[in-house]
């Protein structure tokens, strides 16, 4: 491992088969980026003086000559007692960024302890034979153990008292180390360093559920007299000090200069071909990841291919395996349910070269180590800019060329992407937000750290000055959970409240998600309750770990939902009536044409069905409808109205040309029939037809139907003066508007804050009660009590709308598609005209709509 | 300005106010008004002492406190060091009642109850936190009494009450004043002794079985205690408090009572319980442990001649006869393997198989006794593994005696 993992070179290969990729049409003409990095030289520093001589003697064995500039430069800096975050890309060497200088501690002194914390137990496990390694090259003097819930019960008490390295997971230390830490006292008292891997996993509401699992660490070692160091590793997000500083609250160093050595790096941007145009479809980015994948073993490339979903996963290796039978032993696939055995299978195929081509979930991209190989393909955007550099960044060796693929699938923000390369090469503009201050969590590890210690009056806990934490302590006093007597709050319930907080949720309220399948019974994870309807409603299609489920059952007053796995050809997206109530605005500016808050607010959202959604082609296969409860949201928001002048100014200068739609080939008579009904009257003004006939309007608008008959309904007809027929037309277009840019913003924004689509809510509204009711767009933290991410939007909001403006702009569609505005057809959305118009407006000003 | 707590329950954070008792109306009745005790003062605080003395001539259930005591067999078999436990007066009987039985550092000891054996009789110390702040005071007291001793005697408290008490020091920054005792823990002792006889050995059972001990109408069941005082503390109304201190109190009498009787069990255990098979094989296998064979041996006789239960009956012979076989003295465990042998007991057939091949070169006899144990096997109710395996082996056995006397016979054929 200390090497760097020795595969095969398939140098020339490699060269080839980009030669003939730049040659072959079929290949470049979809091909929308190509950049080369030019190969880099390491940048050493000799191993630093002074280090304990066993250190010395096992960094010659392994064969060091010297350390990475980066890495010297955090050994420097955990010498002299700092807190540093390295953020460094994929194998650059980060472990022994922190191993080194925690090693040379250990063996000065021999109480010393480190803890080490990573994400998942098998980033733990994996670690700690690494670890095992380089403690037998210094003789053994250093004991290692992981504790987590894999280890056995009577391995815990000789771990506690003899390990100086504890390998655990933030779950172990919130639940199973800290409220019992009478019995880690040892521990505690010695120790000096506590290492963060994988930082940028800790984000949204779980980074904020761990930054405070941080503060009652902290505070318990306190209480034994230690101040430990924090060092954390990430991978490349654009604000690893700031998220590293709120984490732990302390100020952190950076070193984020990659002095590792690379070859020649090619990056490719690959758009599969329109095949519809009308309908702006085009081919699926699996099957032109399947095609290039076939290249790679054609001309014998090691390569790696990541899928979003499990799904995917299995659909491209069927493929690949029926393409090129003859090269099934070569192809394999790679999930996160693996046994330690299994991967270590995989890996030793890898370097011996008889495995060739690997497809993975996301969920290789954590760490565990494959080495690196020629080529990367990426099947669609995986999510975060942080895991597609991460994805990408697997191909890659020490010396010689490599090349990373992503393949764009029909979502707007691929397609955004293929536009602006720049984004995924230079710092990815992702911020990656907690709000460890959020009360409901706040509340939650209140409680924990009250069981663990009593509070005295006048402490603190972390950042939480002692005023605001005295009032959660006589609220939890007042619940009859704690006793407050001599100034101090003692824990009085025989309840382990740790036991009811599942860090990754934000209430304590959750639905349990049960799957049956053909093997057993088993609990797939939580969701919050009040995300449950939107989630996980009955029918609805739920992805886990890549795998997807369909709920079959939802019980909002048990807590539980039935799912069964799911091969289902499409995915689902619920419908929902919401009503916005606003609760306070916290802060507002006026913009160009429009004026943007972000505040505080109440969110009532009743699902009312769904749709279900192919998800290759993104056609709509069907609707559903649903009978749930409403629930209510009360979180933080940001949104923007449209000023009442802008649409004065829209009304009176008739922006948009009169369609002609063809309304079919009755259309004369059917006019005549409604008018006739109507007595000829302008049913909104009761004027009278007198020189002209009136129009007749369709309440819904015929883009809206699916067939003309249907649109053509008389119930759907009304009769309208042409004064009243053009108000209505501006507030069908300003509806159809707003919804699009809504779509388009909530599209794009998690490009701006690290997040899941899950994580934000959007909502447009001709007649907004936030506003008085003007036509607004509204974003929302769907988390009670918001995460910070609609804050953020606030604060880059001309940025966003700037973005959104382009990418609809330079959408090759008609009338709007799924990869811009949304798909046309729907009730109220498409409309790209309408949006566009907007968008241009709040961006550019009104006299760039004039004609 | 909303309140937080306004703004947690729009949230949707129910916070479960439970029923509070309402603390306006009543009046206060202070654990002073409740009980008779002192306020113990020291630099860290104070706590509420409430002191019980019990004259020489008590007696609790069937134990006289002014019985002649033998500590020695008791110490032994804890392996308790002999300096540390040579009299009762040494030793420190704890018993806590706890906020709850979660473990973890949220809970505490709100009650300490202690035992001391002086010249007058049984001295009961009872240490109270009317307030949990009162904490800190209590360990300072509980440290100043436990100085004068080397060793306590606990039921559980080796995985409950010291554990416990010693992380309540950690919590409090103190150093505990364990570290050096000796412990005796009585539950143990009372696993060994009653798990065959008895259904369980909770201290209150062993206290109604063994030692004949009820409890008044004061009693509060061990489950209620936590509740009963997180409600105290609410409230302010201490009267429950009593059942609280009731149910302490006999707890530890009943740990000095028990351990008296467990010292003379030990010490003469057919004077104590002729009649109890079970008790007296129970504690021939102590003996055993500790070595003390002798002992041992008199006691496996005297048990069967109690009388004992079919499967614990087989099991003494056999552990008896193991005894004897330690010993070197063959013929009689092979008396005690033939009488289970009357049983069908295949062990003992193999044992006496093993017996004559070996020890008196009797082939036959060994042959005898394998055929006699697989005419047993069909009407002996064994599970199929169990069948298979004794099948096995006796087959095997067989096989080679029957070998071994060919070979014999041709042997002496020649000759």
């Amino acid at each position: 491992m200390f090497l760097s993992s020795v595969y095969p070179s398939t140098q020339a290969n490699l060269d080839q088969m980009l030669a003939h990729w730049r040659n072959d049409s079929d290949t470049m003409d979809n091909i929308v980026h190509w950049s080369v990095t030019p190969p880099r030289e390491a940048q050493l520093s000799p191993i630093p003086l002074g280090i304990a001589p066993e250190l010395q003697a096992a960094l010659e064995s392994l064969g060091y000559v010297g350390l990475y500039r980066h890495q010297q430069q955090a050994f420097d800096h955990i010498r002299a007692g700092r807190c540093v975050v390295i953020a460094t890309s994929t194998a650059s060497g980060k472990t022994l960024c922190y191993n080194l200088p925690v090693f040379d501690t250990l063996l000065r002194e021999p109480n010393a302890r480190a803890l080490y914390l990573f994400p998942t137990k098998a980033l733990a496990h994996d670690q700690r034979e690494t670890l095992a390694q380089l403690d037998d090259h210094i003789g053994g003097k250093v004991s290692i153990g992981a504790y987590d819930g894999d280890t056995p019960g009577n391995h815990r008490g000789v771990i506690r008292t003899n390990a100086r390295i504890v390998l655990s997971n933030p779950d172990m230390v919130h639940m199973g180390i800290l409220p019992q830490h009478p019995a880690w006292a040892d521990f505690f008292r010695n120790l000096r360093f506590v290492i963060l891997d994988e930082l940028h996993v800790y984000r949204g509401v779980f980074g904020s559920h761990v930054a405070n699992v941080i503060r009652r660490l902290k505070r318990v070692a306190g209480h034994y007299g230690a101040y430990p160091q924090f060092i954390l590793t990430s991978a490349t997000i654009s604000n690893p000090r700031e998220l590293a500083e709120r984490l732990v609250e302390q100020s952190c160093e950076l070193v984020d200069e990659d002095s590792s050595p690379s070859g020649q790096r090619n990056f490719l941007l690959y758009n599969p071909p329109i095949v519809d145009p009308e309908l702006g479809l085009r081919r699926s980015a699996s099957s032109e990841s399947v095609r290039l994948a076939g290249d790679l073993l054609a001309y014998r490339v090691q390569g790696i291919l990541f899928a979003r979903a499990r799904r995917s996963v299995e659909m491209v290796l069927r493929a690949l395996h029926d393409r090129y039978p003859a090269e099934s032993e070569a192809i394999h696939g790679y999930r996160s349910g693996y046994l330690p055995g299994e991967r270590r299978a995989i890996e030793r195929g890898l370097r011996s070269g008889s495995i060739r081509t690997v497809v993975a979930t996301s969920a290789l991209e954590l760490g565990i180590d494959i080495g690196s190989l020629d080529a990367s393909i990426v099947v669609g955007y995986p999510g975060t800019l942080t895991s597609l550099r991460q994805q990408i960044g697997r191909a890659g060796r020490r010396r010689g060329t490599s090349v990373g693929v992503m393949v764009a699938s029909a979502a707007p923000i691929d397609q955004y992407l293929v536009r602006h390369p720049e984004y995924i090469l230079d710092r990815s503009p992702e911020n990656a937000l907690i709000n460890p201050d959020n009360p409901l969590i706040l509340l939650q590890h209140i409680r924990c750290a009250s069981f663990e210690l009593p509070f005295k009056a006048g402490e603190k806990l972390g950042a939480i000055s002692w005023d605001t934490l005295k009032e959660f302590l006589d609220l939890l006093a007042q619940a009859g959970v704690l006793n407050s007597s001599a100034n101090r709050y003692y824990w009085i319930s025989d309840q382990y409240p740790a036991q009811t907080v599942s860090l990754r949720n934000a209430t304590a309220q959750t639905i349990v998600l049960h799957v049956e399948d053909d093997e057993q019974a088993h609990i797939l994870g939580t969701v919050d309750q009040a995300s449950a309807p939107w989630m996980v409603h009955p029918g609805a299609i739920y992805l886990h770990e890549g795998q997807s489920y369909r709920v079959t059952r939802l019980d909002l007053e048990q807590g539980e939902a039935s799912l069964i796995p799911s091969n289902e050809e499409y995915y689902t997206e619920p419908k929902s009536q919401t009503e916005v109530e606003k609760v306070s605005e916290i802060e507002k500016k006026i913009v160009l044409n429009s004026e943007k808050t972000w505040g505080e607010i109440k969110v009532s959202t009743q699902v009312v069905g769904y749709r279900k959604v192919h998800w290759i082609t993104r056609e709509t296969l069907g609707q559903e409808l649903l009978d749930l409860p409403p629930t209510q949201l009360r979180t933080t928001g940001y949104w923007f109205s449209i000023d009442d002048e802008t649409v004065d100014f829209l009304r009176t200068h008739q922006l948009w040309t009169n369609d002609t739609n063809y309304y079919g080939p009755n259309w004369p008579a059917i006019r005549q029939i409604v008018r006739q009904r109507d007595q000829f009257t302008c049913q909104m003004c009761g004027a009278l037809e007198v020189d002209r006939t009136h129009h007749v309007h369709h309440k819904v608008p015929l883009r809206s139907f699916t067939s003309l008959e249907l649109a053509n309904s008389l119930d759907n007809l009304i009769t309208l003066c042409p004064n009243c027929h053009r108000k209505a037309e501006l507030v069908v277009r300003m509806r159809s508007g707003l919804s699009g840019v809504c779509y388009v913003l909530n599209q794009l924004a998690p490009l701006f804050v690290m997040c899941d689509m899950e994580d934000i809510g959007a909502i447009s509204d001709f007649q907004s009660p936030l506003t008085d009711g003007r036509p607004t767009v509204l974003l929302y933290d769907r988390i009670p009590a918001g995460i910070g991410l609609s804050e953020s939007l606030y604060h880059i909001h001309e940025r966003l709308l700037a973005e959104a403006m382009e990418l609809v702009r330079n959408c090759p569609c008609q009338d709007g598609c799924p990869s811009c505005v949304g798909p046309a057809g729907e009730n109220g959305a498409g409309g790209k005209n309408e949006a566009l118009a907007l968008l241009k407006i709040l961006v550019l000003g009104q006299q760039s709509v004039i004609v | 300005m909303e309140s937080l707590s306004d703004k947690l329950k729009s949230l949707g954070v129910q916070l479960g106010t439970q029923n509070i008792k309402p603390r306006v109306s009543q009046t206060r009745f202070s654990i002073e008004d409740v009980v008779a005790g002192e306020e113990i003062g020291t630099p860290l605080g104070s706590v509420y002492q409430i002191v019980q003395d019990f004259d020489i001539h008590y007696q609790h259930g069937l134990v006289h406190f002014d019985s002649p005591l033998n500590l020695e067999p008791l110490r032994a078999w804890g392996k308790t060091p002999p300096e540390k436990a040579a009299q009762i007066d040494q030793l420190l009987f704890l018993d806590t009642e706890t906020t709850g039985l979660a473990g973890g550092a949220g809970t505490f000891a709100f009650l300490v109850g202690l035992g001391i054996w002086n010249d007058n009789g049984f001295r009961l110390v009872q240490l109270f936190l009317r307030q949990p702040s009162e904490e800190p005071a209590m360990l300072a007291t509980l440290g100043r009494i436990a100085e004068a001793f080397t060793a306590i005697v606990t039921f559980n408290g080796k995985s409950f009450d010291i554990p416990l008490l010693n992380s309540r020091h950690l919590i409090n920054s103190m150093p505990t004043p364990f570290i050096d005792m000796a412990h005796l823990d009585l539950l143990p002792l009372a696993r060994k002794l009653w798990r065959n006889r008895l259904p369980s050995r909770a201290l209150g059972d062993l206290e109604r079985d063994i030692l004949g001990v009820s409890r008044s109408g004061e009693e509060i069941p061990g489950w209620m205690v936590p509740q009963m005082y997180v409600e105290y503390l609410q409230t302010g109304d201490a009267r429950p408090m009593k059942g609280v201190l009731y149910h302490n109190a006999m707890d530890i009498l009943s740990l000095a009572a028990l351990l008296r009787y467990d010292a003379h069990l030990l010490e003469n255990p057919q004077e104590i319980q002729p009649n109890e098979g079970l008790d007296l094989v129970a504690i021939a296998q102590i003996y055993a442990e500790m070595g003390d064979l002798e002992k041992s041996l008199n006691l496996y006789e005297a048990g069967l001649q109690a009388g004992l239960p079919r499967p614990i009956f087989l099991q003494t012979l056999h552990r008896y006869a193991d005894i004897y076989r330690k010993q070197g003295k063959l013929q009689e465990a092979a008396a005690l393997w033939e009488r289970a042998a009357q049983y069908q007991d295949l062990q003992a057939a193999i044992e006496l198989a093993k017996y004559h091949e070996h020890r008196n070169r009797s082939p036959r006899d060994a042959l005898q006794w394998t055929e006699n144990a697989m005419g047993w096997l069909p009407l002996l109710p064994l599970r199929p593994s169990e069948r298979r395996y004794w099948r096995e082996e006796l087959t095997h056995r067989q096989m080679r005696l029957l070998k071994k006397i060919q070979i014999e016979d041709r042997r002496n054929a020649c000759n």
